[in-house]
C-alpha cells in the first residue's frame, strides 16, 4: 500500500465512529459519490430478522466520534440531554462492490464510463450492514419501500445505493432497484445463520458508554455522519 | 330468437342459465356503435346462442338510441352468468367481440376461445381470400343463408344507421344479430366435421390457444410516444410543403400531386412518357413508373407520395393514442402466417427517413440503385434507364435501419413505440428461419452439419457446396448471392427468367446455376419435385405440422412455399404458446409478432433471467429443427437496438 493510501486509511478509520467493542465492524460507510451494489438478504416481510430500526447517538469524543446505541440494555444516562439519537433503519445485505469517484486504494479497479469518465470499483463480496437515517419526511426510507413495492420483496435483485454530497444539509441518498439479479455464492449463503440480529450487532458494537474524562467535544463536525 | 325486454329478462336469462348448465359453450356476437373497443365505442347489444344453431338464441339490447333497452344492472347479471357458467366461447373473428365484452367485465382468459374464421382458413382453398362471415356463409351454406345480411345492411344504410348500429332499434338489429349467431353456429358445426375429416385437429387446437395469446397481446398493446408523433407530423408536413413547392417550380404549374391523372398531364406537357403501361395500354404513373423515369420531377413526386403515406398511415392515427392495440389475424394468410391490422406491423418501415436532401456517397448511390432495381423487379418490369445524380438524390430521404435520436431531421416510425415505465422492449428474431425450415425438409448428415453450426450463414455454405468456391475467391460474393437467390427462389417458386433478372444474367445461365445448386444440396430437388407432384396429383399438400393446403393443381410450386412458410409460421405459433405459458405469473409480456420476430416487454426485475429463458424456449421445438434466435434490447424505443447480453455491474453505474 502506498504512503498516501496508508495515511488516507488511517484518516478514514478515525473518521468512522469508533466502536465501543472489539467486534469486527460490518457496517458500510459511504463517502460523497459512492455507489454500493448490494443484494439484500432482508426480505422486508413481517418476520424479517435482517431488517430493523435503531436509535443511535453519535458523540464527538476528542478528535473522533463514538456511537452509542439507544437501547434498554444500554445505560445512556451520562449522555447530555441535548444530544439526540438519530433514527436509522438497517439491513443486512450481500455487498458486491462499491464504486468510488476517487481512487484511495491501489486494489480498486478503474472503470471507464461514457465520455471517458473514470470511477473505481472496490470489490467487497461479503455481508455488510447498510444503515441509513430515514431522511427528511422519510424520503430515504420511502425509496426502500418503493423497491419493496416494485419487487414484492427486497431480495429480488441488486439494489444500488448512492450517496451525493458531504455535509449534514447537502447530503442525499438514492436507493434504486436495478434490473440485475445476482446470486449470492453458496458458501456465503451458508454463513447466513451466523449473522447476528441487527439490534444485537449494534448492541455488541455500540452498547457500552462511559463519559470520557474530558467530557464530550462541543464543536460538532457533521461531515461523514450521514 | 327473442329480443330480450325488461319484462322477459328473468325468464330469458333463466333459460340461458339452464342451457349453460347442460352445455357451457356459447356462441357470442356483439353489435356496437363503432369499431374501436379501446376508444369510446361500446356494445349496444349482445347476441348469444347455443352452438346447435337451432337452439336458444337471444339478443340483449343495452345502448340503442331507440326502442327498449335493458338496464345496466341486467347487463351485469348477464356478464355474471357468463363468467360463472361458460367454459368455451365461439365467435366469428371472436377477439373483436371479446374486447368489447371484456370492457363490460367479461372474463376471457380463463375460457377456451374458438374462432370460426380460423376454422375457415384451415378448411377453405388457399386461393380464397374473402373469409368474412357473409362470403364464407354464402360459399358454405348458400346465398339464401346470407340474404339477411344484404337486406339488413340496406335498411341500415337507408336510415344512415350503418356507421353506428346503436342508432337502429333493437328489433331490427336483434334479428340481424340472431342470424349472425345462427350462421356462426352453423359454420362451426360444418367446420368441426371438416377439421376432423381433414385430420387438422392438432393444428386447430393450437390455433384456439393462439387466439387467446393474441387476444392478450392485443389487449396489452404497446405504448406510443405521442409527443414524438406530434413532432414528426409537424416536421414531415413542413417537408411536404418544401417538396411540393419544388415540384410546382419544376412543373411550372400547380397541380394535385396526389392525382395520377394530373401527374400524367404534367409529364405529357413536359414531353415525358411513362415506361410502364396500364393493361389498357395507357401511361401508368404508378410507383414502378415513377422510379423508372429519369427526371427529378418523378423522384420528387415519389418522395412526396411516400412521406404523405407515412404521415397518414403511421403517424396521424397515433397523435392522440397512448397505446397501440394492433389486431392480429391468425386467419389472415393462406400459409398460416400471422397478419395484423391497425396498423399492419409487417409494413412498418425498419429504416428511418431523412427530411431534406443531401449529397450521396458512391456506396449510397449503389444502394439506392439496388433498391430501385428491387422495386422495379418486384413489379415484373425490366428497367433500362440509368438515373442521373439529381434524380438519385431525391431518394436520399430514405435512410437505413440505424436511428440517431440526436438528429432531429431523422424520422423513424419505430421510434413511436416505447416501453412502459419499468420495462424494456426486447426482440427475439429467428435467424434465417425459412432457410432452416426449407433445409429441414431434406435434412441429411451434410445439412445437419450446416444447421448445427454457430452463427452460420446458410447462403455462404450453400455457395461453397454448390459452386465449389470458398470465401477467398474474388467471386465468392457473387456466388453467395446466386445461392441465396436460388434458395429463396425455390421457396417462393420463381422461374429462370425472374432468377436471371435478380442475378443479372441470362435465363439459361440462371438455369445452370440452379442445376448445380440442386445437385449439391442433396435432396433439395427431390423435395421440390415431390411437393410439385403431390399438388399436381391431389390438389392439396399437408405440412409436417398437419396443416392441409388446398392448391390449384397447376401451381405446384406454391406447395413448396406453403410447406416452408406455413411450417415456419406454425412453429412460431407453437413457440409463442410456450413463451406465454412461461410468462404466466410474471410481470413480462408478449407484445408483438412481426415477420419472424417476437417483441416482448420485459420487466426490469426480470431482465436478468426471463429473456434468456424465452430465447431457449423459442429455440426448442416439437420438430427438433435446429433454430437460432437473435436477442436484442431496444433502447428507449423500437428504433434503436443492441444485442442483449447479461448485465454487468458496470452497466448499472450511475455516471452522472
Amino acid at each position: 500500500m502506498s504512503g498516501i493510501a496508508r495515511i488516507q486509511k488511517r484518516i478514514d478509520e478515525t473518521r468512522k465512529p469508533a466502536s465501543t467493542s472489539n467486534a469486527p465492524g460490518r457496517e458500510l460507510w459511504f463517502r460523497d459519490g459512492d455507489q454500493v451494489f448490494m443484494s439484500s438478504i432482508a426480505t422486508g416481510a413481517e418476520d424479517d430478522k435482517f431488517l430493523d430500526e435503531i436509535y443511535l447517538y453519535t458523540l464527538r469524543v476528542g478528535n473522533g466520534f463514538t456511537n452509542v446505541l439507544k437501547d434498554d440494555r444500554v445505560d445512556t444516562s451520562a449522555i447530555p440531554d441535548e444530544n439526540r439519537p438519530s433514527h436509522k433503519f438497517a439491513v443486512w445485505a450481500y455487498v458486491h462492490n462499491v464504486i468510488h469517484t476517487e481512487k484511495r486504494n491501489d486494489d480498486w479497479e478503474e472503470v471507464e464510463g461514457p465520455a471517458g469518465k473514470k470511477m473505481y470499483r472496490e470489490d467487497i463480496n461479503d455481508f455488510r450492514i447498510i444503515s441509513l437515517s430515514f431522511g427528511r419526511s422519510d424520503y430515504i426510507w420511502n425509496q426502500l419501500v418503493d423497491v419493496y413495492s416494485d419487487w414484492g420483496a427486497l431480495n429480488k435483485g441488486v439494489i444500488r445505493v448512492k450517496r451525493t454530497g458531504q455535509g449534514m444539509y447537502d447530503t442525499s441518498y438514492s436507493i434504486t432497484a436495478t434490473p440485475k439479479q445476482d446470486v449470492i455464492p453458496e458458501d456465503k449463503m451458508a454463513e447466513l445463520d451466523d449473522l447476528p440480529l441487527i439490534k444485537d450487532y449494534f448492541f455488541e458494537r455500540y452498547g457500552t458508554f462511559t463519559l470520557p474524562e474530558g467530557g464530550l467535544t462541543d464543536d460538532k463536525d457533521d461531515d461523514e455522519l450521514f | 330468437m327473442s329480443v330480450v325486454t325488461n319484462s322477459s329478462f328473468q325468464h330469458d336469462i333463466d333459460s340461458l342459465r339452464s342451457v349453460l348448465e347442460v352445455a357451457p359453450t356459447l356462441v357470442v356476437d356483439v353489435e356496437t356503435n363503432g369499431l374501436e373497443p379501446y376508444k369510446s365505442n361500446q356494445i349496444c347489444g349482445v347476441g348469444v346462442g347455443e352452438p346447435n344453431h337451432l337452439g336458444l338464441m337471444q339478443y340483449y339490447p343495452f345502448r340503442h338510441h331507440q326502442g327498449e333497452n335493458l338496464t345496466f344492472e341486467k347487463l351485469q347479471q348477464l356478464i355474471n352468468l357468463l363468467n360463472g357458467s361458460v367454459k368455451t366461447y365461439i365467435g366469428y373473428n371472436i377477439k373483436f367481440d371479446l374486447h368489447f365484452l371484456n370492457n363490460e367485465g367479461l372474463e376471457v382468459l380463463s375460457k377456451k376461445l374458438v374462432d370460426v374464421i380460423v376454422m375457415a382458413r384451415l378448411i377453405e382453398h388457399s386461393d380464397i381470400k374473402e373469409l368474412g362471415l357473409t362470403p364464407t356463409g354464402k360459399r358454405r351454406v348458400g346465398p339464401e343463408a346470407v340474404q339477411y345480411d344484404i337486406d339488413t345492411k340496406k335498411v341500415l344504410r337507408s336510415n344512415k344507421w350503418n356507421k353506428d348500429f346503436s342508432l337502429a332499434p333493437p328489433d331490427i338489429l336483434g334479428e340481424y344479430c340472431k342470424k349472425d349467431v345462427s350462421l356462426t353456429a352453423d359454420l362451426y358445426e360444418r367446420f368441426t366435421k371438416e377439421v376432423q375429416r381433414t385430420k387438422q385437429q392438432r393444428i386447430f387446437d393450437m390455433q384456439c390457444d393462439l387466439t387467446k395469446v393474441l387476444y392478450k397481446m392485443e389487449r396489452r398493446g404497446i405504448p406510443i410516444d405521442v409527443n414524438y408523433a406530434k413532432r414528426s407530423k409537424d416536421s414531415i408536413s413542413q417537408r411536404l410543403q418544401e417538396v411540393e413547392q419544388e415540384i410546382f417550380r419544376i412543373a411550372d404549374t400547380e397541380f394535385n400531386v396526389s392525382s395520377p391523372a394530373q401527374i400524367g398531364e404534367v409529364f405529357t406537357s413536359l414531353g415525358i412518357e411513362s415506361p410502364v403501361k396500364t393493361p389498357k395500354g395507357k401511361d401508368s404513373w404508378s410507383e414502378a413508373a415513377l422510379v423508372s423515369i429519369n427526371h427529378r420531377l418523378a423522384g420528387l413526386i415519389r418522395q412526396y407520395r411516400t412521406l404523405e403515406k407515412l404521415v397518414s398511415t403511421y403517424i396521424e392515427p397515433y397523435v392522440d393514442t397512448d397505446v397501440m392495440h394492433t389486431s392480429f389475424c391468425n386467419w389472415g394468410t393462406a400459409t398460416g402466417r400471422l397478419s395484423s391490422r391497425g396498423p399492419n406491423l409487417q409494413n412498418i418501415p425498419r429504416n428511418h427517413f431523412k427530411l431534406g436532401e443531401r449529397d450521396l456517397s458512391e456506396e449510397e448511390r449503389a444502394n439506392i440503385k439496388g433498391k430501385i432495381a428491387a422495386t422495379v423487379s418486384a413489379k415484373g418490369i425490366s428497367m433500362n434507364t440509368e438515373l442521373s445524380d439529381d434524380v438519385l438524390k431525391t431518394w436520399s430521404f430514405v435512410g437505413d435501419e440505424s436511428y440517431d435520436s440526436q438528429d432531429s431531421s431523422q424520422i423513424s416510425i419505430r421510434r413511436l413505440f416505447v416501453p412502459r415505465k419499468g420495462y424494456s422492449l426486447v426482440g427475439f428474431d429467428y435467424s434465417q428461419m425459412e432457410v432452416r425450415v426449407f433445409m429441414y425438409h431434406f435434412r441429411n448428415k451434410k445439412i445437419d452439419e450446416i444447421l448445427s453450426k454457430d452463427d452460420v450463414d446458410f447462403h455462404s455454405e450453400a455457395a461453397k457446396l454448390a459452386f465449389k468456391v470458398d470465401e477467398s475467391s474474388d467471386k465468392f460474393k457473387e456466388y453467395r448471392q446466386a445461392a441465396k437467390a436460388i434458395t429463396f427462389g425455390t421457396i417462393y417458386g420463381i422461374g429462370n427468367t425472374k432468377l436471371s433478372q435478380q442475378l443479372n444474367t441470362s435465363p439459361r445461365e440462371a438455369g445452370q446455376y440452379k442445376k448445380q445448386y440442386f445437385a449439391a444440396m442433396e435432396g433439395s430437388k427431390d423435395f421440390f419435385d415431390k411437393a410439385v407432384n403431390k399438388v399436381a396429383l391431389d390438389g392439396q399438400i399437408r405440412s409436417k405440422y398437419g396443416r392441409l393446403y388446398k392448391i390449384q393443381r397447376d401451381f405446384g410450386y406454391k406447395g413448396v412455399n406453403y410447406l416452408v412458410q406455413g411450417l415456419s409460421a406454425d412453429l412460431l405459433s407453437e413457440r409463442m404458446l410456450e413463451v406465454d405459458k412461461y410468462l404466466d405469473g410474471k410481470k413480462s409480456n408478449l407484445l408483438l409478432q412481426v415477420h419472424d420476430e417476437i417483441i416482448c416487454e420485459i420487466h426490469d426485475s426480470e431482465l436478468e433471467s426471463v429473456p434468456y429463458k424465452i430465447k431457449e424456449l423459442l429455440k426448442n421445438n416439437s420438430l427438433d429443427i435446429p433454430l437460432d434466435v437473435d436477442m436484442e434490447i431496444f433502447q428507449g424505443s423500437w428504433a434503436v437496438k443492441k444485442d442483449l447480453k447479461p448485465l454487468t455491474f458496470d452497466d448499472l453505474i450511475d455516471w452522472d
